[in-house]
C-alpha cells in the first residue's frame, strides 16, 4: 500500500510539474538541480522508511548535531535543588 | 510564467500571526508543558509570551526597513551571499522539520485515537498534497481564508472548556511551584521553541504587506499575547480536570472533549476537537510549506516560480514516513527535546545576527550621510 501510494504521488507530481513546465516554458538549470536533488533525498528518505536500507536520515542529522546541547539542558532541568 | 501574485493587508498579517501561533499548539501544547513544569505550565506559557513579543519586534522592523524584501533578500545586504546561503539553509532545514513534525503529528493522533486501523502514510501524503495545491494558489488566498477556518477551530476549543465546567475541580491547581523554579524554566524552554520561536518564518511572509498600518506592532502583540491567553487558558483547563495525570493525557484538549457529559445531550463531543486539530494542523503546515518555498526560491535567486513547492513537500512527507519508523518515543523526545534548540540555532539565532548587523550599518550609514557633503 505504502509503496502503490507514494509511487502514484509522486508520478502525478511529475505529471503536473512537467505539464506546467511545457506551458510556462523551460526552467533555469539550477531549478532542475534542486528539484532533482529534492526527489533524490524524498526517494532516498521513503526507501528507508520502507526498510529497504538502514543508514542516517533527516532527524539523525538533527540528533547529531543539537541532541548533546539538549540532553545537557534537560540534565540540568531535570537535576534536584 | 504563471506567478504567485501576493499582497495582503496588515490585518490579515497579524490574524495570520495568531493562525500560525494558535493553530496547532492549542491542542498538542497543554500536555507536554504540564508534564514538564507541572500547575506552573500556564505561567510557563504567559513568561514565554513576551520572549515572543520580542522575538516579532525585531521581524516587524526589519519588514519595515526592508519594504518589500524578505529574510533572505535583507540578509544579501546585511551580511553578504556567502553567510545568507547558509543561514538560508539553515532556515530551510528547520522549516523542512517543522512541515513534515506538523503532519506526522496529525498523524499520529488520527492513528491513535479516531482512525486505528488505517495507515498513517495515507493521512501524511494527503495533509502534504492539499498544503501544496493550497501554497500554489497564493499567500493571498490563504490570508482570506485562515482566519475563517482559526474561528471555527476557536470556538469549539472554547465550546468544550466551557461544557466540561462540571469536571473543573479548582483544588488542581495547587500547589504552583512544588519543585522550585526549573520545572517552570524547562516548560519556557519547550514553549520558546514551539510556537513562539517559529515566529521568525514571518520574516519570509510580512514583505508582502504593501502598507503596514500604523499600529501593526500593537496588533501582532496582541496576536502574541490573545494566543498565550488561549494557550495558558486550555493548559489550566486540562489541569482543572485531570489533575496530577494531566501531564499522562496525550492531546489532553482531545481528552478533556471525551470527559463532557452535560445533561445527557452534549457528550461525545471529541470529533470536534478532531476536526479543529486536523484543521489546524493543516493551516500551520500550509503556511510553514509556503515559506520554505520563499526560502528556497529566494536563495536560487528566482522571485516567483511555483515549480518546487511539490518536490519540497514530497521531500517533507518522505521525512515524516523516516521520522515514522522510528517510533513514538524517540519522536516525542525529537519535538520536546531536540526541536526548541532546532529553532533557536537555526531560526533565531542567523536572524538576530541579521538584525543586529543589519542595525549596526543603518546607524553608520545615517551617521555618515551627514559627513558625505564635506
Amino acid at each position: 500500500m505504502f509503496v502503490a501510494l507514494v509511487t502514484v504521488s509522486l508520478v502525478c507530481m511529475l505529471a503536473v510539474d512537467y505539464k506546467d513546465g511545457v506551458r510556462e516554458g523551460p526552467r533555469p538549470t539550477r531549478v532542475k538541480l534542486i528539484y532533482g536533488l529534492l526527489l533524490l533525498f524524498c526517494l532516498y528518505h521513503m526507501v528507508h522508511a520502507e526498510g529497504w536500507v538502514h543508514l542516517k536520515t533527516y532527524y539523525d542529522a538533527a540528533n547529531a548535531l543539537f541532541g548533546p546541547m539538549s540532553d545537557a539542558l534537560f540534565k540540568w532541568f531535570k537535576a534536584k535543588g | 510564467m504563471r506567478t504567485l501574485e501576493i499582497k495582503i493587508t496588515a490585518n490579515q498579517a497579524a490574524l495570520l500571526m495568531f493562525v500560525f501561533l494558535t493553530s496547532s499548539s492549542i491542542i498538542n501544547i497543554p500536555s507536554p508543558m504540564i508534564q514538564f513544569a507541572g500547575n506552573a505550565a500556564w505561567i510557563s506559557i504567559l513568561v514565554t509570551a513576551g520572549l515572543g513579543m520580542l522575538t516579532i519586534l525585531p521581524v516587524i522592523l526589519l519588514a519595515k526597513r526592508h519594504p518589500g524584501q524578505n529574510f533572505i533578500q535583507y540578509s544579501r545586504g546585511a551580511v553578504g551571499t556567502p553567510v545568507t546561503v547558509v543561514f538560508g539553509l539553515m532556515l530551510l532545514f528547520y522549516q523542512i522539520h517543522m512541515g513534515a513534525a506538523i503532519v506526522l503529528d496529525i498523524a499520529l493522533f488520527l492513528n491513535s485515537s479516531m482512525m486505528r486501523n488505517t495507515s498513517a502514510c495515507w493521512f501524511v501524503v494527503l495533509s502534504f498534497l492539499v498544503a501544496a495545491l493550497s501554497v500554489r494558489t497564493g499567500m493571498d488566498k490563504m490570508a482570506g481564508l485562515f482566519p475563517l477556518l482559526m474561528s471555527t477551530v476557536m470556538l469549539f476549543a472554547v465550546l468544550i472548556t466551557l461544557l466540561s465546567v462540571n469536571n473543573y475541580a479548582f483544588g488542581n491547581l495547587l500547589p504552583v511551584f512544588p519543585d522550585g523554579l526549573k520545572p517552570m524554566l524547562h516548560g519556557m524552554y519547550f514553549s520558546y521553541g514551539f510556537p513562539y520561536c517559529e515566529l521568525v518564518l514571518f520574516s519570509m511572509i510580512l514583505c508582502y504587506v504593501p502598507n503596514f498600518a500604523k499600529k501593526f506592532e500593537f496588533k501582532a502583540l496582541m496576536a502574541v499575547l490573545v494566543n498565550a491567553i488561549s494557550l495558558a487558558g486550555t493548559t489550566v483547563v486540562t489541569i482543572l480536570v485531570f489533575g496530577p495525570i494531566a501531564g499522562d493525557r496525550k492531546y489532553s484538549l482531545f481528552e478533556v472533549a471525551r470527559s463532557v457529559n452535560l445533561i445527557d445531550v452534549f457528550s461525545r463531543l471529541e470529533a470536534l476537537i478532531g476536526y479543529s486539530l486536523i484543521l489546524a494542523s493543516f493551516m500551520k503546515t500550509t503556511i510553514v510549506l509556503f515559506t520554505a518555498h520563499q526560502t528556497c526560491i529566494h536563495l536560487l535567486k528566482l522571485k516567483k516560480d511555483r515549480m518546487l513547492i511539490f518536490p519540497l513537500a514530497a521531500f517533507m512527507a518522505s521525512v515524516s514516513f523516516a521520522a515514522l519508523t522510528r517510533g513514538e518515543a524517540k519522536w516525542t523526545y525529537e519535538v520536546t527535546a531536540i526541536h526548541p534548540m532546532w529553532g533557536f540555532a537555526c531560526a533565531v539565532l542567523p536572524f538576530m545576527i541579521v538584525f543586529a548587523v543589519d542595525l549596526m550599518r543603518g546607524t553608520k550609514t545615517a551617521q555618515t550621510t551627514p559627513e558625505a557633503p564635506s
